[in-house]
């Protein structure tokens, strides 16, 4: 088992399969080899943590993606957002928790939550118009009216169409 | 990919910032506004400074630039090279505000897919979009689909002349009137889908793709009945490259004509109209690994195509045939005893008839063979 305490000091002791799908604390545990002390996670707090968990033990088993797969993908760019059916109903959550969990599955090094949260992020993006972007993410629309005036005239043409 | 965004998860500093910036708004306007006549520009800097701030109180803020150009990756539409639409990823991300604008712009890979058209509408504010949308792509391999109506190249040639290089996959649209478009040009060709649509289309065609870039190694035609008439105008050369090829045909001697045309092949997809083949020539291919097939039979037509009885591949490892009528067991076992093969898989789809003894032999012959019997699979959509 594995001792992590969280940024609000609670201590959680994970199984070492589960908590393994975090290349960070798995690169780790093989740096120091066994060991009873806690891992701090200074960037992680016990309710995001909690979710983190869940997620992980949710997926215990499954082989974990390598880093060519991901260059690939990039390469061929077929990206796809479809998201399983766990998965969508794990990342419903409100937006502070959903930015927490990508920030700290970004910390912690787990891909394919990090790709979850991205694609649920991208699929509140589709369809929605600016304005309805800023307003769903509390985002000021801060462009000088200099660059509102490029910006016209670069979709001038497709808005046109 | 390993980021932690220093300030990222401490909302009370976003408040605080976004309070203080507040503050520091009301104490300016109150001295701007107790003297006479205020100073414009200095409440626009000031309001401007506040928008900056206040956007930093929005949880998406937080993210480091990493993540949210994945995000960006992940808008981008799915199905295919778009032409360029404000309300579509990537052109819409640059539209939100200044951050996202400055992380879309400064993201090659956001900028590499697209569909340009020309033929109408204004070419001039078309060109511009075009060009605006190419530069960001900053050398990145290109896909592009390239759309020709009613008009020649040569405005969308003179476009593209500075991204020819580029360009990486190619699918182009030829429609009544369009010219040919040498695709020797695009030098670092490696795919290329044509497809057509009108009937006076063939000669531009065939005039586009007589020569093929050297590096070019997958081409799709679409629409195009390619028959023995039409085959020695291409170049043998520059076809020998090829490593996949999707391809209607008009009567089945095509098919030996394009295994000498193509020595190189891994891949083979055919569709059209079968006919008994003419030719006497027997043909070994060593590389054609996976061999596609959809004719144009009634299930109970018993043709004998003779199509096994001309060809021997050695490495042969799939097979899916559909629309083939009568499935002539006799010869293809003949065939792959003859070719050898390590056949793995065996797919039969709508449209052939065969017997479950037929299967069982193939099964007998071929131990660990992948054996599927489909009727729905109709048509190879390509």
């Amino acid at each position: 088992m594995v001792h992590l305490v969280t940024s609000d000091n609670v201590e959680f002791v994970v199984d070492k399969e589960v908590v393994e799908r975090s290349v960070l604390i798995k690169n780790m545990l093989e740096d120091v080899g066994e060991t009873d002390q806690s891992i701090p996670l200074a960037n992680v707090s016990s309710a995001v943590l909690r979710k983190v968990i869940e997620y992980c033990e949710h997926h215990r088993g499954e082989p974990l993606p390598s880093a060519d797969a991901d260059q690939n993908q990039d390469e061929t760019r077929k990206r796809t957002t479809d998201i399983s059916e766990w998965d969508q109903k794990f990342i419903t959550v409100d937006q502070e928790m959903l930015f927490e969990i990508i920030l700290a599955a970004n910390y912690l090094d787990i891909k394919s939550l990090l790709d979850v949260g991205c694609k649920t992020v991208a699929n509140m993006i589709k369809g929605k118009t600016p304005d309805e972007i800023r307003r769903l993410f509390n985002i000021v629309n801060d462009f000088t009216p200099e660059e509102e005036a490029q910006i016209k005239k670069e979709n001038e043409w497709a808005e046109d169409r | 990919m390993q980021t932690f965004n220093s300030n990222a998860d401490s909302s009370a500093v976003s408040d605080t910032i976004s309070a203080m910036q507040n503050i520091q708004l009301d104490v300016v306007m109150h001295k701007a506004s107790s003297q006479k006549g205020v100073n414009y520009r200095k409440k626009a800097k000031v309001v401007q400074s506040n928008k900056s701030h206040s956007t930093l109180t929005s949880p998406v803020w937080r993210l480091p630039t990493e993540i949210l150009a994945q995000i960006f990756l992940y808008c981008i539409p799915e199905d295919g090279n778009s032409i360029p639409a404000p309300d579509l990823a990537p052109m819409l991300l640059t539209t939100v505000c200044r951050r996202w604008r400055e992380v879309a712009v400064d993201m090659p890979d956001l900028w590499r897919r697209l569909r340009l058209e020309v033929g109408h509408g204004d070419w001039q504010q078309r060109a511009f979009c075009y060009d605006t949308y190419l530069k960001r792509s900053r050398g990145r391999q290109l896909s592009l689909t390239l759309e020709c109506h009613d008009n020649n190249w040569t405005e969308l040639r003179s476009l593209l002349q500075p991204y020819v290089d580029q360009v990486s996959s190619l699918s182009v649209g030829f429609f009544s009137g369009a010219g040919s478009l040498a695709m020797t040009d695009f030098r670092g060709l490696s795919e290329l889908v044509i497809y057509t649509g009108g009937s006076d289309t063939l000669t531009a065609v065939m005039h586009s793709i007589a020569q093929l870039p050297p590096n070019m190694r997958s081409l799709k035609l679409m629409d195009l009945w390619l028959n023995l008439r039409v085959l020695p105008h291409l170049n043998s050369l520059r076809w020998a490259g090829l490593t996949n090829l999707d391809i209607v045909v008009d009567g089945l001697d095509s098919f030996v004509r394009l295994l000498h045309l193509c020595p190189n092949l891994s891949s083979l997809t055919m569709i059209g109209i079968f006919t008994t083949i003419e030719t006497s020539e027997t043909f070994v291919h060593p590389k054609l690994q996976s061999l596609r097939m959809s004719g144009h039979l009634l299930l109970d037509s018993t043709v004998n195509l003779g199509l096994f009885n001309t060809i021997t591949l050695p490495n042969l490892r799939t097979v899916e045939v559909r629309n083939m009528g009568q499935w002539p067991h006799e010869e293809f076992k003949a065939f792959v005893t003859r070719s050898q093969c390590p056949l793995e898989s065996l797919i039969f789809g709508g449209g052939v008839r065969k017997t479950d003894q037929q299967l069982a032999e193939y099964a007998t012959l071929f131990p660990s063979l992948e054996l599927v019997t489909d009727p729905t699979r109709s048509r190879f959509y390509f």
